[in-house]
């Protein structure tokens, strides 16, 4: 099955990145739609049906964390998995994401496997 | 608000250097290694960023990149030919190199505590590292020289 990513990141050198480490890993990616903040993001998510939310954390207007709270809140947008991606990989910006709702964290830097397969955990368990 | 920590020196070089190596051989498939500081006229003309932090230490990371190592990683990161990749690029791929790095280095050290980091800026780190203060590390990958410095406010 092919999956539909919205990635979230305020970076489009980080976007491009992802993008690309997601085809090269393997991961099975119909379309990758794309967002540079969280505002951004839920406006996308009202728009497009999506798999996965792949998220960085720190980002100007709406950062990340207040993505999550948002998704939280939202009874159809809550089902959808939310995986973090963040340089900031301390232990209190972890529980605070998960405690949001995030099923995944991947600190960067993240070799390709790590992201395919911390993308694929979230969605088996979200299936 | 926790205390702020007070890393050693050794503790922020280890810190730096472990979180150097990993993010360019992690994102960029590059090799780097630790190596004595260069002449000073292989120091001129690197292009800089800075990113500013706090947190459990707050402070300032510098990192100083050879432009043709810029355009290399740049490359690299993005998955495009060297000729391809432009100027605001090879600039915002740097910010993104010094924003992990610093990351990186930082939840070594403050694993338990909260960390904050700025936007990442180009700078001209020559002129920051020649205002002192900064402990510097360096690195030599196959197509130049890498220098960090970190700086952690009173």
């Amino acid at each position: 099955m092919a999956y539909r990513v919205l990635l979230v990141d305020d970076s489009p050198a980080m976007r491009a990145f992802i993008r690309r480490v997601m085809v090269l890993s393997g991961f099975d990616l119909e379309v990758c739609i794309e967002a540079g903040d969280g505002a951004e993001a839920l406006e996308r998510l009202r728009q497009e049906k999506v798999d996965v939310i792949l998220t960085d954390v720190n980002m100007p207007r709406m950062d990340g964390e207040e993505l999550m709270r948002r998704l939280s809140e939202d009874k159809e947008l809550r089902e959808i998995p939310a995986v973090v991606v963040s340089t900031d990989s301390t232990k209190p910006r972890i529980l605070r994401m998960i405690g949001l709702g995030a099923q995944g964290y991947i600190a960067k830097p993240f070799s390709p496997e790590a992201l395919r397969e911390a993308l694929e955990k979230v969605l088996e368990c979200s299936a | 608000m926790s205390a702020r920590l007070n890393p050693t020196e050794a503790e922020l070089a280890a810190a730096v250097a472990a979180a150097a190596s990993s993010v360019l051989d992690t994102m960029f498939f590059a090799e780097a290694e630790t190596c004595p500081p260069p002449p000073p006229e292989q120091q001129r003309g690197m292009m800089g960023v800075s990113v500013r932090f706090d947190g459990g230490v707050r402070g300032e990371f510098v990192v100083a990149i050879d432009p043709h190592v810029a355009v290399v990683l740049a490359s690299a990161f993005l998955g495009v030919d060297e000729g391809d990749v432009s100027e605001a690029e090879v600039a915002e791929v740097m910010c993104e190199t010094a924003n992990m790095i610093c990351g990186a280095a930082l939840s070594r050290i403050e694993a338990e505590d909260h960390m904050r980091l700025e936007t990442p800026a180009l700078t001209d780190a020559a002129a920051a590292f020649a205002a002192g203060g900064f402990l510097q590390e360096f690195f030599v990958t196959p197509d130049g020289n890498i220098s960090t410095g970190v700086r952690i406010a009173a």
